[in-house]
């Protein structure tokens, strides 16, 4: 079943560069994860000022989103999934620290120690009353994920997916995704070929 | 404790506790609700004001509901710090 | 048929389902005034001093007994977890999900790579409806799902900066209501479509799942999630004869459920909240309270929400009062979490 999922818009970014569809479209003097996320929000002119509220992983996905969702109709509502291996590891560490350095935790920082926020994020952004859900899986066992992501679109008739994986740390960014859309007819790569590409950097 | 250097303090504590990288600190008009259309802060932003009012200020908000109405505007919580203070 | 059964938990109440139900036969709680730092007291549910990840085993391990394993068949596992166990740590290591995979005895037969979803609040419940869609869409015969969190620091602090927690035992549903408590537990269960059923056993009817699109922790006003989700469940079945409801006992939370109902109809059917009893358990909820709706279902008894006091919804609830007899033969389930979240599964007796 996974092989009837092709990609129809992919977003990868890394410490390198930003690739919109397999093209190298921004090349990346990589510092620390939050000034490259900022200088992408504001060279990109997201105009959406809850982003510097956002975590690290939902910051990402609100950029990425930024490229991609044009290929999803806007009728359309699409099935929501991502995944990474470490959760929302960067805003625990940083809820730790809070609470152990100060007398209280911060609200602001303790709502992102889940993953799935991200998904959240998108979904009110771009108004997605959607099934969605966040995964764990180390990077080898992205065809778990996919199997996963084609089931719940039979499951929920979903013709399109927002799907990828998505890891950032302070010190790293990872994010590789991309709309599917099923049984899309034409070549094209299919999202097994774009996340084995993607993963195995 | 005046409100002439408190008032350009909550500003730029404001900015900086809820991340509103947007908006210069002296935009804040400091008679204007924070929750309007405006600044349009919500629930979530409330709660780090109560979080300014504990580090920055030692004082208590116990009750969230009692909150927004002294974290309304900066003005409010001028005074709120000015009464609590002395 | 696709079904589910061999529920097993364990909470501070008991070490298996067996004890839980009797516990709540009793009317007891798990909850316990707790002083997590020195300022405050919240009522908590957790284990005293024994080692979570042998706790996960041995669940797991009592699971297994309730079941045929040689009749699984093709065989996915699912976990749950929203902390994965976060305990002290204050360092990273890896994330201890996959720790917990290592230490259970996963039988080499099964697929080698298990799905774990994380999910906020609805993941016990979210675990499920893939397992039974797996299963409908033909990926797999069997399902195991582990479902499990921990109470710990770092999630008690940060339910009090978002002044989250109640004061006393919740009171879902009630006029007074002022917040939540949280809990530790671990439920196991096994869908399947083959006959791997050694004792209880329901057919599972339908699931769903949507999110609000409205704001990242707080529900929707109109509860339009949780109606879409219901409203999927139900394309598929008569009305429930119980609903269990996500009940946190926060302002917010139980309002929107309670408008949820109402826009479907459904404020007549009897409704509890089971997070006075268990504490909310976050990553363990969904399959922890749809094991004791399994029971409800087995007995034919309904397990009542305590601490309800004064209607405290815009619309009336027909809140459970009594633990008692109650012709039942489907009861939905139903859970909501932070990131616009809501879930809804509904089970059949077989």
């Amino acid at each position: 079943m996974i092989e009837s999922l092709k990609v129809i818009a992919s977003f990868e970014m890394d410490q390198q560069c930003i690739q919109h569809n397999g093209e190298v479209i921004d090349e990346i003097s990589f510092t620390n994860a939050s000034e490259t996320l900022k200088e992408r929000y504001k060279k990109y002119k997201l105009k959406y000022p809850k982003f510097h509220k956002m975590d690290l992983l939902s910051k990402a996905v609100i950029l990425g989103n930024y490229f991609i969702k044009k290929a999803i109709p806007k009728n359309s509502t699409p099935l929501v999934m991502l995944f990474n291996e470490s959760a929302s590891m960067q805003s625990d560490l940083q809820h730790i620290y809070q609470y152990n350095a100060y007398d209280t935790a911060s609200p602001g920082i303790f709502v992102y120690t889940l993953p799935n926020i991200c998904i959240g994020e998108v979904c009110i952004k771009n108004d997605w009353k959607s099934p969605s859900g966040f995964l764990l899986f180390p990077k080898e066992h992205f065809e778990k994920y996919l199997e996963t992501v084609a089931i719940e679109m039979s499951k929920n008739d979903s013709e399109y997916a927002f799907t990828g994986f998505v890891e950032v740390v302070e010190d790293d960014i990872f994010v590789a995704l991309s709309v599917l859309q099923m049984n899309k007819e034409n070549e094209g790569l299919t999202a097994y070929q774009f996340y084995k590409k993607a993963l195995r950097k | 404790m005046n409100k002439e250097t408190l008032i350009p303090q909550l500003q730029n504590q404001i900015v900086d506790y809820l991340n509103l990288e947007e908006i210069q600190p002296d935009e804040i008009d400091p008679n204007e609700s924070l929750f309007g259309d405006d600044i349009g802060l919500d629930s979530i932003d409330a709660l780090e004001l109560i979080v300014l009012m504990q580090n920055e200020y030692n004082i208590q908000i116990e009750d969230p509901k009692e909150g927004r109405e002294i974290l309304n505007t900066v003005n409010s919580m001028a005074d709120h710090i000015i009464k609590m203070k002395g | 048929m696709i079904k589910i059964g061999a529920f097993e938990i364990i909470t501070p109440l008991g070490a298996s389902l067996d004890e839980n139900w009797e516990a709540i036969e009793s009317g007891k709680t798990s909850l316990q005034k707790v002083k997590y730092n020195d300022k405050a007291a919240a009522y908590i549910s957790r284990f005293e001093s024994a080692d979570f990840r042998k706790l996960i085993a041995m669940c797991f391990e009592q699971m297994l007994e309730k079941i045929e394993v040689d009749a699984l068949g093709k065989t996915q596992v699912i976990f749950s977890s929203t902390k994965g166990a976060v305990g002290n740590w204050n360092h990273y290591h890896k994330h201890r999900v996959y720790e917990i995979q290592e230490v259970l005895d996963l039988n080499p037969e099964w697929d080698q790579a298990p799905i774990t979803v994380s999910n906020a609040c609805i993941s016990g419940l979210q675990a499920v409806e893939f397992a039974y869609d797996g299963i409908q869409f033909e990926h797999w015969d069997s399902a195991i799902v582990v479902a499990f969190d921990e109470v710990s620091e770092f999630i008690v602090e940060g339910f009090a900066s978002l002044h989250a927690l109640s004061k006393g035992v919740c009171q879902p549903f009630s006029k007074d209501r002022d917040g939540i408590n949280i809990g530790s537990a671990i439920a196991c269960a096994v869908v399947s479509k083959n006959p791997v059923f050694k004792g209880e056993q329901y057919r599972i009817v339908g699931a769903s799942n949507c999110n609000d699109a409205n704001h990242i922790s707080g529900p929707s006003r109109t509860g339009e999630g949780l109606y879409r989700a219901i409203s999927n469940v139900l394309k598929k079945s008569a009305k429930p004869d119980f609903i269990s409801l996500h009940g946190t006992g926060t302002p917010y939370n139980d309002e929107m459920e309670a408008v949820a109902l109402d826009r479907l109809g459904l404020t007549n059917i009897p409704v509890h909240s089971l997070k006075p009893v268990f504490g909310h358990t976050l990553g363990a909820a969904g399959l922890l309270e749809l094991a004791i709706c399994g029971r409800m279902l087995t007995e034919q008894k309904a397990v009542p929400s305590l601490n309800y006091k004064k209607q405290g919804t815009s619309v009336k609830l027909n809140v459970q009062s009594d633990f008692g007899n109650l012709k039942m033969n489907r009861i939905l389930k139903t859970t909501s979490g932070f990131g616009g979240n809501n879930a809804a599964l509904l089970i059949q007796r077989t």
